[in-house]
């Protein structure tokens, strides 16, 4: 359990005339049990910010640290116990040929538990995002996008780490479905007091799940602070439209 | 296996299984029973003609070449199978080994594979047989080399594919090491086409040694196959006298060629299941003559009166639907997406169509615009675009009524505009149809219209392609085309799903203005009510293919009584949402299609159901002004809340949830 802090991240894709910098210098922290929201638009580089923290992408400058020890240096198999992540489209997350046991049960496997302790994780994980155990043998595709939400939140919670980076995990899916899955985050967050670094475009989703929020606009995380304060009375001007631009019911 | 399942199933398949079937036997029991007789010689008989005794004719020596052909199919098909064995055993790991390679190396390797394909096979399986030496042994080892590349690249480019999607970059951020990730999530996803290719290649293999042999650099005597029976009938000429000596082997090689060939092409289902076809299609003849929507008698004169009155026409609602339904036959049966929906737009009017995915409401509006393709199939009781019944129009005349009438605006523009296209020509394409503008008053218009869009410098842009418009510019151009003829409506299927949340607010300002200065009225199709309720006066409500609730936008919080339209209301949060609760859901999912509920869709999932839900649909009654409700027990905002606090007391298991 730690604090995740950014540290002058810039990452540069491509090379020589082709080279964007998507995004450039930020800072952030996610401290201990908190949960952080990042907003911006498509191409703001708020995606890209996760994959740095995963080391899915390498940074051309700054680092990414858990309690003052740089990510980057860590092994795979260290690195998956400090951060993980919740994919955007339920569809594409999960591997279409492992059962919804077998795809928990290997987030688990870093964790040394014997067959039968690793079975009971199991059914836990999926209580907690309220499923039952009749899912355990079903392949993917037998389940709604909502249901395959929850096991990719089971998933990542399997491995226990610090710090779960979640990715627009909402914006594939029905509203009405998008309220369970918000539901049983916010449940889970509760309960298990992991840190969060939330991705959305959405700032009715942000601030409901969220306690502090960063905007971020081509690259630049351009305000951050308290969600409420943010959202009330916003200091940047794109905050401000992005804020404008929500579509508000009736 | 599943896989397997259209080798009985399909015609392709059923014919390809009993192909191969008889040449497995044929290689197994033709050398044991024929084995002697083929290689025993007549030196009375040499180089006989075709006769009821010799259907081949005989060889040089005086063998009979029909029982040689039959002979050979062992020699011919082990030969290929190895061929292709080796083929894959080489090509497979080179290409998994390349998608495992940093960025430099997978490029030289990738170069490498491309320089193998584009070298002629043939040309390298003779290259490398002539290395190896003569005989079976080196055509078999040629092809087989030769065939390598083809599945180190099929090998590369599946993994290359599978290993882009997120399921392997989550297994990566668990730590999962590379050669667990190869075979427990790549492998198997890429195993069935590697599993249909190799199927396919054993075919190609087949006539790849067969034309070995035939050049003299296979199997060359005394060991024969169908290659060296050929050349060996056409040297000795045999041709003349007993033409089948070579037109029988190469008819074998053929035959055996294809019938691998089609092995893995019905496996790969890209050769349409015809039984399921057949099915489909005799379902929806079926359907098109229960489902012919021309109305009869008294309301079909009616219609043909409004019809025919110009008065009429231009008083006329935009849009009056009656009893709209839409089925799709499927191999298992007919499903109806739409069962039967009714609803009158009035010029210049906008409303919103929402519902959940699967609600219905797409297609119901595709179907208005007359654009479900076979087999889908349309019926309704009216269905009447500005006073014109427009299920009378010839296809000739609906197409130019739509075309000037109405304007559709999809999800995705990308997919909507043609990609080789520029914007203009795109833009004023409907209106040269149309009214036959020339190509410089087609460009005016476009320059006007991409203009009265928000499109800046509309005459530089014009000239670019789609590609070089961001998702907000290219949905603008095609409101622009759909504008080109002043259309009556304008419907926009989920137009800002695909964009961010400050260009959504752009896109529906554009149509909220078009609306006001055009009075084009305005159909808006959304999954989500807030984008909906932001632009239209009227919000329409689909579950399960009906209409649930239809009613003004100023009372959706006030005066909504379905319990789900009340539902998707208190789902969606907003920026004043109490964080301290939970949201409210919907418990359950929508019916599917083809089990659809004999009373309200929505009873299974309703907290208010009651027998009588579940047995009848309520009708679409009205209830108050400008509003309609399908629902027998309505309910309001607070009784909806209480039932939610009354539920929470005994949490119920969510699980099988949407």
């Amino acid at each position: 359990m730690g604090e995740l802090a950014i540290r002058d991240l810039s990452v540069t894709y491509g090379r020589g005339g082709a080279a964007r910098t998507v995004v450039k210098h930020a800072d952030l922290v996610i401290p201990q049990g908190k949960v952080i929201g990042l907003v911006g638009e498509s191409g703001s580089g708020k995606s890209t910010v996760a994959r740095a923290i995963l080391g899915l992408v390498k940074p051309s400058g700054g680092v990414v640290t858990m309690d003052g020890v740089n990510l980057a240096s860590l092994r795979a198999a260290e690195r998956a116990r400090r951060v993980q992540m919740i994919f955007q489209d339920p569809y594409g997350s999960l591997n279409p040929r492992m059962t919804v046991g077998q795809i928990v049960a290997e987030a688990l496997s870093h964790r040394g538990l014997r067959p039968a302790e690793r079975r009971a994780e199991v059914l836990r994980l999926l209580e907690l995002v309220s499923m039952s155990s009749e899912v355990v043998p079903r392949l993917p595709r037998r389940l709604s996008g909502g249901q395959r939400q929850r096991v990719a939140i089971a998933r990542a919670f399997a491995a226990q780490p610090d710090v779960i980076v979640a990715d627009e995990i909402t914006s594939a899916l029905d509203v009405s479905v998008q309220a369970q899955v918000l539901n049983v985050l916010r449940e889970i967050l509760a309960s298990e007091r992991h840190s969060m670094l939330f991705i959305s475009h959405n700032l009715a989703v942000v601030r409901y799940i969220c306690d502090h929020v960063a905007v971020m606009q081509e690259g630049v995380i351009v305000e951050q602070g308290d969600v409420e304060q943010v959202m009330g009375s916003p200091q940047h001007d794109y905050t401000r439209a992005l804020l404008a631009a929500v579509p508000r019911l009736v | 296996m599943k896989m397997l399942r259209p080798l009985y199933t399909t015609a392709t398949g059923i014919v390809a299984s009993v192909m191969l079937l008889a040449f497995i036997v044929l290689a197994i029991v033709a050398p044991m029973v024929w084995g002697d007789a083929a290689v025993a010689r007549d030196i009375l008989d040499r180089n006989a003609p075709t006769s009821a005794e010799h259907w081949f004719g005989t060889t040089r020596l005086g063998q009979d070449i029909f029982l040689r052909t039959l002979v050979a199919t062992r020699l011919s098909l082990v030969a290929a199978l190895i061929a292709a064995a080796i083929g894959i055993c080489i090509g497979l790991p080179v290409g998994l080994f390349a998608s495992a390679l940093g960025p430099r190396a997978k490029g030289f390797f990738t170069g490498v594979i491309n320089v193998m394909i584009a070298f002629p096979a043939v040309l390298l399986a003779l290259f490398v047989a002539v290395i190896v030496g003569a005989g079976t042994k080196a055509a078999v080892i040629g092809i087989g080399i030769a065939m390598a590349p083809g599945f180190a690249r099929l090998a590369q480019t599946m993994t290359a594919s599978v290993a882009k999607l997120d399921y392997v970059a989550a297994a990566r951020t668990m730590g999962i090491g590379t050669p667990r990730i190869l075979t427990r999530h790549i492998l198997p996803n890429v195993a069935e086409p590697l599993v249909i290719q190799a199927a396919t290649s054993v075919g190609v293999c087949i006539l790849g040694v067969a034309t070995m042999s035939f050049l003299g650099v296979g199997t060359a005597s005394p060991a024969y196959d169908w290659g060296s029976l050929m050349i060996t009938a056409q040297k000795e000429g045999n041709f003349y006298p007993a033409p089948l000596s070579v037109i029988g082997p190469a008819t074998m090689t053929a035959l055996a060629g294809i019938a691998f060939v089609m092995l893995g092409e019905s496996i790969a289902g890209t050769i349409q299941d015809t039984q399921a076809t057949g099915k489909v299609n005799r379902l929806a003849r079926q359907l098109r003559a229960t489902m012919k929507g021309i109305p009869q008698g008294a309301a079909a004169a009616e219609l043909a009166a409004a019809g025919a009155s110009p008065a009429a026409s231009s008083l006329a609602p935009v849009l009056e639907v009656d009893n709209l339904k839409v089925a799709f036959p499927t191999a298992d049966g007919v499903v109806w997406p739409v069962r039967g929906i009714s609803l009158t737009l009035a010029a210049g009017e906008r409303i919103g169509v929402v519902g959940e995915s699967g609600s219905g409401k797409t297609l119901s509006m595709l179907a208005i615009a007359q654009l479900i393709d076979y087999p889908g199939q349309v019926s309704a009781d009216r269905l009447d675009f500005s006073g014109t019944d427009i299920r009378r129009l010839s296809p000739a005349a609906l197409s130019r009524f739509l075309g000037t009438n109405l304007a559709m605006v999809f999800q995705n523009p990308m997919s909507s505009l043609n990609p080789a296209m520029r914007i203009g020509v795109q833009v004023a394409e409907s209106s040269r149809v149309h009214r036959g503008l020339s190509a410089s008053e087609g460009r005016q218009l476009a320059i006007e219209k991409l203009g009265e869009v928000g499109i800046p410098e509309p005459e530089l842009r014009l000239r670019q392609y789609p590609f070089e418009f961001s998702g907000g510019m290219q949905q603008r151009a095609m409101i622009a085309m759909g504008l080109t003829e002043a259309p009556k409506l304008i419907i926009a299927d989920e137009p800002t799903t695909a964009l961010d949340v400050t260009v959504q607010r752009q896109i529906l300002d554009l149509l909220e203005r078009i609306n006001a200065e055009e009075g084009t009225a305005i159909v808006l199709i959304s999954h989500d009510i807030a984008v909906v309720t932001s632009v239209c006066a009227r919000v329409i409500v689909m579950y399960g293919g009906l209409i649930m609730e239809d009613l003004p936008t100023d009372g959706l919080l006030t005066e909504a009584a379905h319990p789900y339209t009340l539902a998707l209301v208190e789902a969606v949060p907003d920026t004043h949402t109490d964080k301290t609760s939970p949201l409210a859901t919907i418990p359950g999912r929508p019916p599917a299609l083809a089990a659809m509920p004999p009373g309200c869709p929505f009873a299974p999932r309703c907290a208010f159901a009651t027998p009588e839900c579940e047995a009848t649909q309520p009708p679409l009654a009205p209830s108050g002004i400008g509003h309609r409700v399908a629902c027998h027990h309505p309910q309001t905002r607070a009784t909806v809340a209480a039932a939610a606090v009354a539920r929470a007391g005994s949490r119920e298991e969510v699980d099988g949830d949407g």
